[in-house]
C-alpha cells in the first residue's frame, strides 16, 4: 500500500527537517540534503536517522 | 560528532526493548484503554472538528484512536516498531483503517514546520529522555495557534521525597521509566519551548492493582519484592497521597496525573 498524500505532504527529514522525496517502487523516502534513504518497512516510515541508509551505499544496492 | 548530534543518533535502548517485549501486554491494559479517560482527555482537549492530529509515542494507539473517532484526521509515532505494529491491528479491528503510523523519535519528530493542528501524548512522556526538546520540537510541527495535549503521570508540587519515591518504584518496575514531572514544572518547560499554557490540571487519578501493574511491565520476579516492600513500607503521608491499601496480597493504589493544554501563539 502507497503512503497516503497527506503523511508525505508533512512528513520531513527527522535530521534537516527538509522535504523528502517519496519512491513509490522502492518504497523509500529520501532526502537529497542530508543524502539519507529511509525504508518504509511493513508500510511504516521508518524516520529514524540511525536507520536511514547513506544514499551512495544505497543507490549501490548494498544496503 | 557533538552531543546533540548524538543525542538524534541514540534512540533509548531501554524503551525500545522494554516495549519490543511488552507491546502484547500494553494492547491488553485496561488503564490504558479505559474509555472513560479517554474520552475525557478528548473533551478536555477540545480541539475543533475535524483537525489534523499527531499523537506521539501512542504505543499500541488507544489515545490516536479515541481522536480518530472523535473525527480528527490522525496520525500515531512511536519509537517501537512492535507497538506500531500492535496498534495498526487493533486499529484495523475498530475500522479506523485511515490512522497513519510513523516510527520515530518523540525529540526529533520527521514532521515539516507548522504541519499539524494538534498533538497530543498520553502517559509516555516519563520515558523520554528529553522532554524540553519534545516540546521545542512540538511547537516547531504546530500551525500557529495549534493545540498541544499532554497527560502523564506527575510528581506533586513541592515535595521533594514524594517525588522521589513515586520516580523509584517507577524506576524498579521498568528501568526505562525517566522521570514523573510535577504540573509546574510541565508549565515551566512548555513556557521555555515558547508555548502558551491555557489549562493545566491535577485533579485525575489512575488507579492500579499492584499484580496487574507489573504484569503489563514484565517486572522480573527478582524485582517485586523490593517494589512490594517499597509501597508496603512506604512513609503514612506517601501511603496517604498515592492512596496505598493493602487488600491480602494485592496493593491498590493510584497515580496522580497532570493533563496540560498548551497553545503555539
Amino acid at each position: 500500500m502507497p503512503i497516503s498524500k497527506e503523511l508525505l505532504e508533512i512528513l520531513a527529514c527527522p535530521k534537516c527537517k527538509g522535504d523528502l522525496v517519496y519512491d513509490e517502487k522502492k518504497d523509500t523516502l529520501t532526502c537529497h540534503a542530508c543524502k539519507l534513504v529511509y525504508l518504509i518497512k511493513d508500510d511504516i516510515p521508518v524516520m529514524l536517522i540511525d536507520e536511514a541508509i547513506p544514499l551512495e551505499r544505497y543507490e549501490k544496492g548494498d544496503a | 560528532m557533538n552531543s546533540e548530534q548524538e543525542k538524534d543518533r541514540t534512540p533509548r535502548r531501554s524503551v525500545v526493548d522494554q516495549y519490543t517485549r511488552q507491546a502484547g501486554k500494553y494492547a491488553r491494559s485496561s488503564v490504558h484503554s479505559d474509555a472513560r479517560n479517554l474520552a475525557d482527555l478528548v473533551q478536555f482537549a477540545s480541539l475543533p472538528a475535524g483537525v489534523s492530529v499527531l499523537d506521539v509515542a501512542t504505543g499500541t494507539g488507544f489515545t490516536a484512536f479515541a481522536f480518530a473517532e472523535a473525527g480528527h484526521s490522525v496520525m500515531g509515532l512511536d519509537l517501537t516498531s512492535a507497538m506500531l505494529l500492535q496498534a495498526r491491528k487493533l486499529a484495523g479491528e475498530r475500522g479506523l483503517e485511515s490512522i497513519r503510523f510513523v516510527l520515530g523519535r518523540a525529540e526529533v519528530l520527521p514532521f515539516a514546520e507548522s504541519s499539524l493542528d494538534a498533538v497530543t501524548c498520553r502517559l509516555s512522556p516519563h520515558h523520554f529522555s528529553d522532554v524540553p526538546r519534545f516540546l521545542a520540537e512540538v511547537r516547531r510541527v504546530l500551525k500557529k495557534g495549534g493545540a498541544v495535549i499532554i497527560t502523564d503521570t506527575a510528581s506533586p508540587d513541592d515535595s521533594p521525597h514524594m517525588s522521589e519515591w513515586f520516580n523509584r518504584v517507577e524506576v524498579i518496575r521498568d528501568p526505562s521509566h525517566n522521570l514523573n514531572y510535577s504540573p509546574v514544572q510541565w508549565r515551566e518547560i512548555a513556557e521555555g519551548a515558547g508555548l502558551q499554557v491555557m489549562n493545566v490540571d491535577y485533579s485525575q487519578r489512575l488507579s492500579h492493582s499492584f499484580s496487574k501493574w507489573v504484569e503489563t511491565s514484565g517486572t522480573p520476579q527478582e524485582r517485586l519484592e523490593e517494589l512490594r516492600n517499597g509501597f508496603t513500607r512506604a512513609p503514612d503521608d506517601v501511603k496517604s497521597f498515592f492512596a496505598i491499601e493493602e487488600q491480602g496480597e494485592e496493593i491498590n493504589f493510584a497515580w496522580p496525573v497532570v493533563r496540560m493544554k498548551a497553545v503555539k501563539p
